[in-house]
């Protein structure tokens, strides 16, 4: 197997790094550590389709791919596996893939969806489900029962949704095409909510590497103001004792812990609250902020996550598990 | 505090002729299909949900479970991802493929030949599902032997999702 990845720039130095290095006093010592992660290509995961088979019972399909020798189990999800960056296998065109027995997503993204551990028969909403793998982990996990309301306000990404669902028999789905920030009331109310909202994506650059050149200037301000409106329009409409996931794919706070607090200072602290992730095994994740810039916030924001890249060779990602308390009054 | 809102109300169809479809070509057995319901959005498609979904009346889902049979056409036929879902259950006109042939089936060729043992579960010229090592990939059109040719049969992998597959389908 040959790698086929040309290695990023040394860049604690270079011009590519500029739009991270806000975040440099928050690595303090570790700064080197994660410019060199970003350096390397990303290892890719493969999940089982349980509503298929077992991930014992693809083990064979993946011997008989040649991906087993490599493959090693996620630490904190017997379904899964990563597979080292430098394996040149193009996995969307193998059969256990066509034949719809696994899909594909990175490590981190397959998070929030475990957290947020939907129940066969529960009512589930997605706010911005496409291109929709998170999706199709909630529909799994729920074993094809109960409502998947999968909604993302671009059709063309939505179509893309529908092609996992054809690809791993997923029953539960029912999409939809609208603004998240502006839901209506009869939309109903939710056991669980993902809120996975369209963010900055700096992240992901270890799989996209235009994403930092696109962060000078970047209006962080403007894209939390949909952030905020998506989640707090997500948040009304949890049942009480009802819990959502906010998750982005950025290390910017003013995406993550400032939206999450903002939109609390709103809604009432003593109707929702952040409350504590469950520990994925072997994996290493840092708290959520107590302070940005002049900002502070809720002591409770200790209880997000923030991953960081070079922790467990993966990409970047925040999640906020927040849980309704009570009704809040309208 | 606000009224909880009535979920959209479905028409789910009438099962019975469709399984009873399902039943003849394939030999799926009837009762297979008690925990789901049929719906049909369009003129063209059955889609199959399971017995829990409570949609939204609002914003109307532009789509709800899984797209399940084309009936727009003169001999309704299983989508590719219905094939997959049900295909474990079928018991006739179920072919299982060479890696030679598998890999014809996902170049989307036609006329490939089939040995006569293949066909020992293959009934009349129309629908068969195709597996390999007893995974289902889908569908294909079944010729049985005549004066004029051996069986073979074409591919049905669908032009949208053959951009994925590659010569080789086990690396
Ligand atoms: C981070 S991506 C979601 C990824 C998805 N959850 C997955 O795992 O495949 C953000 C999505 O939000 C959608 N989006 C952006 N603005 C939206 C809005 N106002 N309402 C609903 N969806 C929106 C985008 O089209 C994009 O697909």
């Amino acid at each position: 197997m040959s790698s086929s990845h040309t290695p990023y720039p040394k860049h604690a130095t270079t011009p590519y790094m500029e739009p991270l290095k806000r975040y440099q006093h928050l690595l303090q010592d570790e700064w080197d550590d994660f410019c060199d992660a970003l350096s390397k290509p990303l290892p890719q995961v493969l999940w089982t389709n349980t509503t298929r088979l077992t991930a014992s019972e693809l083990e064979p399909w993946l011997d008989q791919c040649g991906l087993l020798e490599h493959a090693t189990r996620l630490s904190w999800s017997e379904d899964a596996w990563k597979l080292p960056a430098s394996l040149d296998v193009a996995y969307g065109t193998l059969l256990p893939f066509l034949a719809g027995l696994y899909h594909l997503q990175e490590e981190v993204s397959l998070i929030p969806g475990w957290m947020l551990d939907p129940q066969p028969y529960e009512r589930i909403l997605d706010t911005c489900a496409a291109p929709g793998g998170k999706t199709a982990q909630l529909a799994c996990l729920m074993r094809n029962h109960g409502t998947i309301v999968a909604n993302d306000r671009s059709p063309g990404r939505l179509r893309a949704v529908r092609s996992i669902i054809d690809r791993l028999g997923l029953l539960n789905i029912a999409m939809s095409e609208y603004n998240a920030a502006n839901f209506p009331r009869d939309i109903g109310t939710f056991d669980r909510i993902l809120v996975d909202v369209p963010c900055s994506c700096e992240g992901t650059s270890r799989k996209n590497k235009r994403v930092l050149t696109t962060l000078e200037n970047y209006d962080y301000e403007n894209q939390s103001r949909l952030q905020r409106a998506i989640l707090l329009r997500a948040l009304e409409q949890l049942r009480p004792g009802g819990i959502a996931a906010y998750s982005t794919c950025t290390y910017a706070p003013e995406e993550n812990e400032r939206v999450v607090h903002q939109v609390l200072d709103q809604l009432g602290w003593d109707n929702y609250e952040i409350i504590p992730t469950p520990e994925l095994k072997g994996f290493k994740t840092m708290p959520g902020l107590l302070h940005w810039e002049d900002e502070s916030y809720d002591a409770s924001m200790e209880n997000a996550i923030r991953i960081w890249p070079h922790h467990n060779d993966t990409g970047g990602f925040f999640v906020a598990l927040i849980q309704k308390t009570q009704e809040v009054s309208q | 505090m606000h009224e909880e809102p009535e979920f959209l109300t479905i028409d789910y169809i009438d099962s019975a002729p469709w399984i009873t479809l399902l039943n003849d070509r394939f030999g799926i057995p009837t009762e297979s299909f008690e925990s789901y319901r049929w719906y049909q959005p369009n003129r063209k498609l059955i889609s199959l949900l399971n017995t829990s979904m409570q949609p939204p009346r609002r914003p109307e889902p532009i789509s709800m479970g899984l797209p399940f049979i084309r009936i727009n056409m003169k001999y309704p036929k299983l989508t590719t991802g219905g094939t997959l879902f049900v295909g474990p259950l079928a018991t006739k006109n179920v072919v299982e493929l060479t890696e030679e042939q598998v890999n014809s089936y996902y170049s989307r060729a036609m006329y490939i030949p089939l040995t006569e043992e293949q066909t020992t579960r293959c009934t009349t010229m129309g629908y068969i599902i195709l597996s390999f090592q007893g995974i289902i990939l889908g569908q294909g059109f079944y010729r049985p032997k005549s004066e004029e040719e051996d069986a073979n049969f074409d591919s049905f992998y669908p032009k949208a999702f053959a951009n994925h597959a590659q010569r080789s389908a086990l690396g």
